[in-house]
């Protein structure tokens, strides 16, 4: 079939000892634009991500980015791969190797993938810390010593590193506090703007989806239930899953958040 | 180095209180060296009586613990009446025959316990991982006592193997190599033993610990990287475990003079094992206690080793 779309996910089911965590998952995403997908625990957002990131190899269906099927990739091409779509972790603080400096973190994605000399890598290093509005001086900083915000920068600065495509946010704005996550959703629109990445935005808080996403998701149950604009979704909910969870954001009378 | 000066002091406490307990304890229990004498009917009571003043025996408490502590000064290590000798010199040649069994087997039981934990741990819920649990658990069932017998009757029925000691009786007019060769081949059985009764326990734990490195999500985002798995596991999962290798290294070290002794008395290997029963069985206190004494230091620097090494390794000890 035709794929014209940046990322097109077709049929895409996981199963794990049998049972379905996510079947028949298709939608498909622009450049350049961000994709909110919400559920309540269970409903296979992690797993979506997951197979998206190559961390779990899917039971059936296609994943197209870029014009290309990343499934039946073999292991080198993968790898060749991976660095174009890059995780955020939910936990700041254990996605960062704790022995490791601000600049190690940084630096390792591309001594993984041999850019650069020891010179140019330390500059791209700090050039990214920049980018991600941490300070040049900060990069002999042992990792432990960022707070929880910053350390999210760290994660963002690191995925940056390899130049991605499409960036995986899993639930990366858990336990950080509002205004904190407020910083961090401002920097993620920034790059977007300025580097035209792709995001697919993975969260239960449905305020911080419709701040960031243009296009909502919802699952429920291992399926994709409903997947509109952002407008459209909010004003004319169509399955009683959606309804719930705007219910339940409006009952915490999120601010901002339109009936 | 603060730390350090004060995990010392704390070890030293330690070794204070185990060698004032052995002494309350040794006194709370009835009977001494000469009890046996005291049966004979052609020894009479104040001969006992005359030996026990000799030996020192008949001082209270607090003299016989200072009298101790100055001969430990001296290097004696109490006297053994059994031996009519001071004990430090029954020691040595004896702590070398143990440190040399239970080092080679700890040695062999972690070269084989590392790569089988981390293979297991990368290996989970498939076959490989399950046969391994299974013969692990197999093995831990077993008591080190029954498989030191069965290997002892198969060097028997074999002869392929010498049935205890150390040394074949014409060790001495053996050449260089052959004398390392003739040790190893008495080392065999034993070793073989003591690794598989250490193999379960530390094959569980770098499994374990592994395991929870490989979970871990900066081990995850370093493989979104696309990085190569030998860098994966040199520079991110084996710092990340090497905490609980570290302090299980630190108790295997400690372990090493406790570990084989039941194994030695069974399988006729001259180490501290046999002089320890013997001790114990004739009642020579200066010898059971040095020997207590002497596994207790083992512990104490084993684990003052472990805690060290993590201090260097671990920056959020560190920070504390």
């Amino acid at each position: 079939m035709a794929v014209d779309s940046f990322l097109s996910v077709q049929g895409l089911g996981k199963s794990f000892a049998g049972r379905a965590a996510i079947q028949d998952v298709t939608f498909s995403l622009e450049r350049g634009q961000t994709l909110g997908v919400v559920g309540p625990s269970g409903s296979g957002k992690s797993t979506l991500a997951r197979c998206l990131a190559f961390f779990e190899v899917p039971t059936c269906g296609e994943i197209w980015l870029d014009g290309r099927n990343l499934c039946g990739l073999d292991r080198r091409q993968r790898a060749a791969m991976r660095a174009g779509i890059q995780l955020i972790f939910q936990e700041p603080a254990s996605s960062l190797n704790p022995r490791f400096t601000a600049a190690q973190i940084v630096i390792e994605p591309l001594l993984i993938r041999r850019v650069g000399s020891g010179k140019t890598r330390r500059q791209r290093a700090s050039e990214l810390m920049e980018t991600v509005g941490l300070a040049r001086q900060a990069l002999d900083t042992p990792a432990l010593e960022f707070s929880g915000g910053e350390r999210q920068r760290l994660a963002i600065a690191r995925a940056l590193a390899l130049e991605p495509k499409l960036l995986i946010l899993d639930e990366s704005f858990a336990g950080l506090d509002l205004s904190v996550q407020a910083q961090v959703a401002n920097l993620l629109l920034d790059l977007q703007e300025r580097r035209g990445l792709t995001y697919i935005l993975i969260s239960h808080d449905l305020a911080l989806v419709w701040r960031l996403a243009g296009e909502i998701a919802v699952m429920d149950d291992g399926r994709m239930v409903e997947h509109a604009g952002v407008a459209d979704l909010l004003a004319r909910p169509q399955h009683p899953r959606t309804r719930e969870l705007l219910h339940a954001a409006q009952a915490l009378s999120l601010d901002g958040a339109p009936a | 180095m603060r730390y350090i000066g004060r995990r010392l002091l704390h070890g030293f406490l330690l070794l204070v209180g185990v060698s004032v307990l052995s002494f309350v304890f040794a006194d709370l229990a009835p009977g001494d060296y000469f009890s046996e004498l005291r049966t004979n009917p052609r020894v009479s009571a104040e001969t006992v009586a005359a030996l026990r003043a000799q030996s020192g025996l008949d001082r209270p408490l607090p003299v016989r613990y200072a009298a101790w502590v100055a001969s430990v000064l001296r290097g004696d290590f109490g006297y053994s009446l059994a031996y009519n000798s001071p004990v430090g010199p029954l020691l040595w040649g004896r702590v070398r025959a143990t440190l040399l069994l239970a080092g080679t087997a700890t040695i062999l039981a972690w070269l084989m316990a590392l790569p089988l934990g981390i293979w297991n741990a990368t290996a989970r819920g498939k076959w490989g991982d399950s046969v391994s649990k299974v013969v692990l658990s197999f093995l831990l069932a077993i008591p080190e006592l029954l498989l030191a017998i069965v290997f002892l009757m198969l060097a028997v029925e074999s002869g392929y193997f010498p049935a205890g000691g150390m040394v074949s009786p014409g060790w001495a007019s053996l050449n260089g190599p052959e004398r390392v060769g003739d040790v190893a081949w008495h080392l065999a059985l034993p070793v073989a033993v003591l690794v598989l009764g250490m193999l379960p326990t530390l094959v569980r734990h770098v499994r374990a610990s592994m395991a929870e490195a490989i979970d871990s999500p900066f081990a995850l985002s370093a493989r979104a990287q696309g990085i190569p798995r030998r860098r994966l596991l040199f520079r991110h999962l084996l710092p990340a475990a090497a905490n609980q290798l570290i302090s299980l290294a630190g108790f295997s070290l400690g372990t090493l003079l406790s570990a084989s002794l039941l194994i030695e008395v069974v399988m006729g290997w001259p180490g501290l094992g046999p002089l320890f029963l013997e001790a114990i069985m004739a009642r020579d206190f200066a010898v059971v206690l040095a020997v207590v004494m002497l596994s207790a230091s083992f512990l104490v620097v084993g684990n003052l080793l472990a805690d060290i090494l993590l201090y260097r390794m671990d920056p959020r000890i560190r920070m504390k």
